[in-house]
């Protein structure tokens, strides 16, 4: 087993309340106050994260890049296509990848260059999202990543519609144009392994909810535990905790039920949690 | 089961989303799309070959053989859609809110409906407001006399861009959009509003309101306060609170989680303090894509499309709304108090 470190603190999002959420963002303003507690995991034996593609991440990577008193990899959850329709709506695709290079990171973009991205954009939809997906993901390959994972919006409505094709294209884009393995976050676990399992698609890494709650396990919890059970590809447990709903002790002995799940992220924001999950885990934090 | 066929119009992030929920729901099958703009329908083409995919609506609801039209376009385009669903005589989920304006909404409702309707206020089948709502309706904690509360996200900062901001398109700012949420679920957990007056600032738009702060007196004598804006800061997922003082204990209700403070026992609730996050509260369901309540609405449209039964939010319910909208405008326009007649 190992335990992946979770970002969601960081960026100040709480499962629990939105009070709670502005706490975190306050805690964590400064990279620098991030980059402590990730610095504690990592002595600790922490030796994976989860980031997504977050100006805030973005800042904690520039200060891991420059401090660098640790070695950590990382996984990079990449945004829902949703958010990109909107914008694509609201704002033209001109405007969605104006959006976009106006980000820190990505400001050296020359305007000829933007343009070309554009055009390319405007040939068809899968030129438009990997050309959108290029420009989100670029500032954030500076670090060793092992895996880009796709937010469960996208995933689960991809799978919702049947769309085996936008799965194949992305997974082949993410191998071949980025070098990456390509991993999904989804909330319907057996219709994610039931239709991958149609399509005659290999398993890829999956991270899904895994908690003696069922929350957010869909159709049912005994309907994913099974479908979990009988899966063959990696899987991380997340919302494990349920933000802090559930209790650790709870969570780990329903976890540890499965022998199959041997990855899951944890959320902590101070050195008391991050050893409560050490010594609730005992040695399950290892590389 | 008979599965019920679904045309959906309009493929934005809602119509995407209520297109792969009908489509994996039992009652259900996805027949249909349409989209006017040409890149997203050659999208829908290639992507989605055994869907029909129509560039314009009318001809989708002429040429297919529907039961249910999911209207998820921008508010101004919703009056034409449902009367044109309405003359195929077919059950309708339209996105909230249900029209620009109460004037559109009683041309909707001139119409003696019998099929199914169901406006898309997601809040109500989210299950700490309805555990609110169980507590309110059962009178566990007396009678609810007083309310205070906010719909707040960090969304428009600077001068937003398309239909949202238009207000011939949008039929106001935040009110509307993100506050037609909060006046719904007070029409569902207090009832009807007798009396309001507001105040309403724009900001960072120039054509609509950024901010909005309303005092309510409610029919069933409790009263009470929302603020909602979209430019308040570090609100990253919008948040809706609402802080209820009762006879016996008070209620905080969000989203997230139910906090009560009881000085009785009555039925689950003990003396002191109860607290419930959606985790303890949320029900499973077939396919979940950005919420399980959408789902849920989804799932209550096809029940009540089955049975003919009326909605737990259909025109008429989703009208009042628009009705108490106008008021508020007025009121924070003409700096006066308003009365709430409902159309009438």
């Amino acid at each position: 087993m190992e335990l992946i470190l979770g970002h969601n603190q960081f960026i100040g999002i709480s499962h629990t309340s939105e009070e709670r959420g502005i706490e975190l963002q306050k805690k964590f303003y400064d990279a620098s106050s991030i980059y402590k507690v990730v610095e504690i995991a990592a002595s600790m034996g922490y030796k994976n994260m989860i980031i997504e593609t977050h100006p805030k991440m973005l800042e904690f990577l520039e200060y891991y890049l420059k401090s660098q008193t640790f070695d950590m990899n990382f996984y990079l959850q990449v945004p829902h296509i949703q958010g990109y329709i909107q914008k694509m709506n609201e704002k033209g695709i001109s405007g969605l990848f104006m959006d976009l290079v106006q980000r820190d990171g990505i400001k050296n973009l020359s305007s000829m260059a933007l343009r070309n991205v554009i055009n390319f954009a405007k040939k068809d939809y899968f030129s438009m999202a990997t050309s959108a997906l290029q420009l989100e993901v670029a500032p954030f390959l500076d670090v060793n990543i092992k895996a880009l994972l796709l937010h469960n919006v996208s995933t689960d409505l991809l799978l919702s519609l049947q769309v085996p094709n936008a799965f194949i294209e992305f997974i082949n884009y993410i191998n071949d144009n980025l070098k990456l393995e390509a991993g999904f976050i989804t909330l319907n676990f057996q219709l994610f392994a039931e239709s991958f399992r149609n399509w005659n698609l290999e398993n890829p890494l999956v991270m899904t909810p895994v908690n003696p709650k069922g929350f957010d396990m869909n159709p049912s919890k005994k309907a994913a535990e099974f479908a979990i059970r009988a899966y063959r590809g990696d899987i991380i447990a997340m919302n494990i905790l349920g933000g802090g709903a559930f209790s650790v002790r709870e969570s780990h002995s329903y976890l540890d039920s499965f022998n199959n799940v041997r990855l899951c992220v944890v959320g902590a924001s101070s050195r008391e949690h991050l050893q409560e999950l050490i010594e609730v885990f005992g040695d399950k934090v290892q590389a | 089961m008979d599965r019920l066929r679904v045309g959906v119009i309009g493929a934005g992030k809602m119509g995407l989303l209520h297109s792969g929920i009908f489509n994996n729901l039992d009652g259900s099958t996805l027949s249909a799309i349409s989209e006017k703009d040409t890149f997203m329908a050659s999208a829908l083409k290639s992507y989605l070959p055994g869907i029909q995919v129509y560039q314009n609506y009318r001809e989708m609801l002429e040429q297919e053989e529907l039961d249910i039209a999911v209207i998820t376009t921008p508010i101004f385009l919703h009056k034409e859609m449902i009367q044109d669903s309405m003359n195929q005589g077919l059950a309708i989920f339209v996105e909230k809110p249900l029209a620009l304006n109460g004037k559109e909404c009683r041309s909707i409702l001139d119409k003696d409906y019998q099929n199914a309707t169901l406006v898309g206020y997601c809040r109500r089948f989210m299950e700490t407001f309805n555990l609110a709502k169980t507590i309110i309706d059962k009178e566990y904690l007396g009678n609810i006399n007083y309310f205070n509360s906010h719909l707040f996200v960090s969304q428009i900062f600077r001068q937003g861009k398309g239909w949202l901001y238009e207000p011939k398109m949008s039929g106001g700012g935040v009110l509307i959009d993100l506050g037609s949420h909060a006046i719904d679920m007070f029409h569902y957990l207090f009832g009807d509003i007798k009396i309001l007056n507001a105040f309403a600032k724009s900001v960072f738009n120039k054509a609509v309101e950024d901010y909005v702060s309303v005092n309510l007196d409610f029919k069933r004598n409790v009263f009470g306060s929302l603020q909602v804006s979209w430019s308040t800061r570090n609100y990253r997922l919008p948040e809706f609170k609402i802080d209820m003082q009762l006879d016996s204990g008070s209620i905080s209700v969000t989203e997230k989680y139910i906090s009560i403070y009881s000085e009785v026992s009555a039925d689950f609730i003990k003396r002191g303090w109860n607290v419930y996050h959606k985790q303890d509260l949320t029900k499973n369901v077939p396919i979940d894509i950005a919420g399980p309540e959408y789902t849920l609405e989804d799932l209550h449209l096809l029940t009540c499309a089955k049975k003919k039964t009326r909605s737990a939010c259909d025109f008429k319910e989703a009208a009042k709304t628009n009705f108490v909208i106008d008021k508020i405008y007025s009121s924070a326009e003409g700096e006066k108090m308003e009365r709430i007649s409902y159309g009438a």
